[in-house]
């Protein structure tokens, strides 16, 4: 248990033993309900190579199940409680109480641990560590460490509210966030992707700090709010030295030639404070405002050097910067605005204003040195240019670019109900962002016009029809080519969405509803890339049954979508098209699912919880006229991201008497992936081409979705003890 | 397995604590029950260990404060009706003016009027249940929690969402350890989809405050908004990106490598499918890790690899 736990258990503990006297202290009629569980869970995952899956989000370990609640009510106080998975790693606490009106306060720890795989694999010695070292190559992983790839969370935070049954109030909270394990990251071997790659186990050892303050007034006439946070990001884990070996074995000890240096998430810091108010206005209308000023600060000392060069050489290139150290800065300053309104009975309106602007303020670096004739590695200019910074005849630099925009947003919405049985509604939206060093486009316009349509004519029917059209167009900064592709944010866009509905509850014991979507989506203007996208979805659900009898819920999901895009490529010297590739990708999402609740006798409850659903991807290639070189082996692509999941989950809840009750269950969960990309499995992948010494030769996979299928069968006991 | 005895004392004195303290009769609060019982009595009971209940007593008070007269009712309850029976006869404007005549001060729903649930002729009763009623049955997979998730009133109207959340990959929703109002403002917000950040950006980097920056190498589309890339509610592909990688890449990175078929000789005269450190595992993130951003020096930082 950590400090920070022992603090909040502490807290939490002492809070519970003084909050609860002084209470009933405090409110002679206060009293109590509550319950408190105990038991176990036994998990069998027999025949399960990872488990990682599994316990992707929950602690499915065998062992002890605890819940507790606790229920105060009086006439003046409240108090909630509640605390479930005692000392698992999901772990749950909550804490709320207070006096009506006057003031309330709050506790929580909330735990989770999110895994990836229980059984990665590294040729790296330090798994988690800042110092990972290797002897590459190392083929046999079997010879290799064994690790478990996941971290813990853990959000523990509080809140206290005063308002003395006044309009005006105050409130602080105070909490952190805090990250604890590792997690994949994957580098390159060598300065590019032709000499593989490998993957490490970085450590996570994140926290943010969050502390913030609030005061305003809030009655029936509006309501007006000014508040203030300070988020303090740390990360005890920021720079990261492991074995290139695509430049040598050496050792942290060593002469370091082959140590390459990665830069994991720096600490940054945010403060932000902001204005919101709300004024009720004649006409029944009311204007709402927010503006929020933002400031993001993030103090980074630069690295100087880097692996480069050819393997033999091993060289470690050294740069010049223009200035040591990196301090990143970024303002946000948003403000919102909104008028709403029903001037006449059966009118609705709405005007709306919505401005972000984000400033870059951060310093502008300039790396230079390179001291390789040959090998520009992306960056600008000639070694020894003596043309302008920046040019292609200038001194060869990289330099950062501060990103910023502005989007402005405004838009009406329109309701009319000619009766109470039917509404009518229609919308406009605009959304116009301007931009500074984006590569493709300075500015883009987007436009949705809505129209909606909902009908509650027959007492058991709700019918809605919608149809909205959204066109975008960007300002383009270069001439396009055959093998221009826009970004597909910002490309030239056209889209229809076209969505129905239908609720239909014939009596009070059947519920049933059914939803269509259709989106077409056409970038019409963009010579390479995306081209199209469709979607076609549709939800079915039902809910059957009274209240307190046999009750049956029961849905049905199913989605469909295609992308179409082209791959162009041409001749850098001559602009001849080589090649051109159409790509249609299709992605689908089926799903069903059944549960019951079901009183089979007067002390018995029966319940049933039961899903399946199953994804499918696929790529299709075809090569396109008007090309001088078509590709001669294209493969579409099956089994491109796979995956099924069968879940089942029966229990029985027998009251033995009235105050215990006994729960009894048994869950089943078959999951199964399939993936071209991890199928068949290597840890070892061949390079691309064999272009340095034997130590390059090869990727070094983790072993992450190797096999995250699984199979688990679980049983669970638990008693209730209700006062 | 030391921390887990601290927490089972910590409780167990907890608990020892309530012995001392009253325990609430089956039923009603304090003050006796309102007439209303004698023919409602699961509604009445139900109601008792609500905030709500804390008002309830021998009056008929607590119930008329939102199903109005009840005099006519009370005098020949076949004949006629309380003024408000929260069906399908009142409008969903008419059943929340009922509760915003006592909550409409309230800070959290001071946004209301300006938000889409309000436009999209959403009642408060349509989410939160005054009765304590017993929900749906459960369809989900197997959880230690005892909670009632947030996900499941939501999903009740938010379909398209809620299949989303049941994909493989997907924000830990289902598991009951991120809420929708984590995230979202169901009562009312300015943000577009009431989120409550100014930006997508600025509500992501709550949680994934890693990823704030600022950074010496951003990608922008990273710094312009999270959904270029990736789903929040759940999706097909690893990661919650849209599409898999490298076509989702693809989308916007036309030249170099990126714009290649996939294989071992850049597709051209070659198999698109040798086992390639370019198109296995995860694609063009086996290199370019640093997606999000990078403070690597010169190249390695400005094409994300360190």
């Amino acid at each position: 248990m950590d400090t920070m736990e022992r603090k909040i258990s502490a807290a939490l503990i002492v809070c519970l033993l003084f909050a609860l006297p002084a209470a009933f202290a405090a409110d002679g009629d206060f009293t109590f309900t509550g319950s408190v569980t105990l038991g176990g869970q036994a998990v069998d995952t027999k025949d399960t190579v990872d488990e990682g899956k599994m316990r992707e989000y929950r602690d499915l370990t065998s062992g002890v199940l605890s819940a507790f609640d606790l229920t105060g009510r009086g006439t003046s106080h409240y108090l909630d409680l509640y605390g479930e998975n005692l000392g698992r790693k999901d772990m749950f606490l909550d804490l709320r109480g207070g006096s009506y009106g006057a003031f309330k306060y709050a506790l929580w720890s909330d735990s989770m641990q999110h895994f990836f795989t229980t059984d990665a694999r590294t040729p790296y010695a330090g798994a988690g560590t800042l110092n990972q070292t290797a002897v590459l190559p190392s083929l046999d992983p079997s010879r290799w460490n064994v690790y478990d790839l996941a971290y813990k969370r853990r959000n523990d935070g509080a809140l206290f509210e005063l308002s003395l049954s006044s309009p005006f109030y105050v409130r602080a909270d105070v909490g952190e966030i805090s990250f604890d394990g590792n997690k994949l990251q994957a580098y390159a071997q060598g300065t590019g992707s032709s000499n593989g790659f490998v993957d490490l186990a970085v450590p996570v050892d994140y926290s943010t700090r969050n502390l913030s303050f609030e005061t305003g007034y809030s009655s029936t006439k509006g309501h007006f709010a000014l508040s203030y946070l300070d988020s303090k990001f740390e990360n005890d884990a920021e720079i990261l030295h492991w074995t290139n070996g695509y430049f040598g074995n050496d050792t942290l000890t060593g002469a370091n030639l082959g140590i390459d240096t990665s830069y994991l998430p720096s600490d940054n810091q945010l403060k932000r404070w902001s204005l919101n108010g709300l004024v009720k206005l004649p006409l029944h209308s009311s204007l709402a405002l927010r503006y929020t000023q933002s400031e993001t600060t993030s103090d980074v000392t630069l690295g100087t050097s880097q692996l480069i060069g050819s393997a033999t050489a091993r060289s470690t290139d050294r740069f010049l910067t223009s200035s040591a150290v990196f301090n990143g800065k970024v303002d946000y300053d948003t403000w919102a605005l909104t008028w709403s309104a029903m001037p006449v009975e059966g009118f609705d309106v709405r005007l709306y204003a919505y401005d972000l602007k984000r400033e870059n303020k951060s310093t502008d670096v300039l790396f230079s040195g390179f001291n390789t004739a040959t090998n520009s590695l992306g960056c600008i200019g000639v070694v020894g240019g003596t043309g302008p910074v920046g040019t292609s005849t200038g001194p060869r630099v990289c330099e950062n670019e501060p990103f910023g925009f502005e989007r402005r947003n405004y838009g009406a919405e329109l309701a009319w109900r000619p009766g109470r049985t039917n509404r009518i509604s229609g919308g406009y939206d605009q959304v116009k962002t301007d931009r500074e060093f984006h590569p493709d486009s300075d500015a883009t316009k987007e436009r949705r016009y809505s129209l909606e349509w909902r009908n509650t004519a027959l007492e058991t029917l709700v019918a809605s029809l919608k149809v909205q059209r959204i066109e975008r167009r960007s300002n383009f900064l270069a001439v396009a080519l055959p093998n221009t592709v826009w970004s597909f944010d910002t490309a030239n866009m056209d889209r229809m969405v076209y969505k129905a509905g239908l609720d239909f509850t014939p009596t009070a014991t059947v519920d049933l509803s059914a939803e269509y979507y259709f989106k077409k989506s056409k970038y019409d203007d963009s010579p390479s890339g995306r081209t199209a996208d469709d979607r076609n979805e549709i939800y079915l659900s039902s809910v059957l049954g009274p209240q307190d009898g046999f009750r049956l819920k029961a849905y049905v999901d199913l989605e469909k979508s295609t992308t179409d895009a082209r791959l162009v490529s041409r001749n850098s010297t001559t602009g001849a098209v080589n090649y051109k590739v159409f790509t249609g990708i299709e992605d689908k999402f089926e799903a069903f699912g059944l549960g019951f609740d079901w009183p089979a006798q007067e002390r018995l409850l029966v319940t049933c919880a039961a899903s399946w659903n199953r994804s499918k991807g696929a790529v299709d290639f075809n090569g396109l006229a008007g090309a001088t070189v078509l590709p001669t082996t294209l493969i579409n692509i099956r089994d491109y991201g796979n995956n099924k999941r069968l879940a089942l989950n029966l229990k029985g809840t027998y009251q033995v008497t009235g105050s215990w009750d006994v729960t009894a269950g048994l869950a089943y969960e078959d999951v199964s992936f399939d993936d071209i990309q991890f199928d068949p499995y290597s840890y070892v992948l061949p390079p691309i081409t064999l272009v340095g010494p034997a130590q390059a030769t090869a990727s070094y996979l983790s072993g992450w979705y190797r096999d995250p299928a699984y199979k688990a069968t679980i049983g669970y006991l638990l008693a209730k003890h209700t006062f | 397995m030391r921390h887990r005895w601290f927490w089972v004392a910590g409780i167990a004195s907890a608990f020892g604590a309530l012995a001392l303290l009253p325990v609430a009769a089956a039923g009603a609060q304090g003050g006796g029950q309102p007439v209303c019982a004698d023919c409602h009595e699961e509604a009445v009971r139900s109601i008792a260990p609500t905030k709500h209940g804390a008002k309830l007593d021998a009056t008929t008070d607590l119930c008329r404060s939102c199903h109005g007269d009840v005099a006519a009712h009370l005098e020949d309850p076949t004949a006629a009706k309380p003024a408000h029976l929260f069906d399908r006869g009142m409008t969903a404007a008419e059943k929340s003016a009922v509760c915003l005549s006592c909550h409409e001060g309230n800070r959290q729903l001071a946004f209301w009027d300006s938000g889409k649930h309000k436009k999209n002729d959403v009642a408060c009763a349509d989410c939160h249940s005054i009765h304590g009623k017993r929900g749906d049955p459960s369809t989900q997979p197997y959880l230690t929690t005892q909670r009632k998730l947030q996900y499941d009133t939501c999903g009740q109207c938010h379909k398209t969402i809620r299949a989303q959340l049941n994909k493989t990959s997907h924000h830990p929703i289902i598991e009951g350890k991120v809420a929708c109002a984590d995230c979202h403002n169901p009562h009312g917000a300015l943000s577009p989809a009431m989120v409550k950040n100014e930006s997508v950006n600025q509500l992501c980097t709550n949680c994934h405050a890693d990823k704030r920056g600022p950074v010496v190498w951003a990608h922008l589309p990273v710094e312009e908004n999270c959904l270029s890339c990736h789903n929040s509610h759940g999706s097909n592909v690893p990661k919650l990106l849209t599409v898999k990688v490298p076509q989702l890449c693809q989308d916007c990175h036309g030249s170099g490598h990126g714009q290649l078929a996939y294989g071992s000789s850049f597709g051209i005269g070659g198999a698109n499918q040798d086992r390639a450190t370019r198109f296995d595992a995860r694609s063009c993130v086996n290199c370019h890790q640093m997606i999000h951003g990078s403070n690597a020096p010169a190249s390695r930082g400005q094409f994300l690899l360190r």
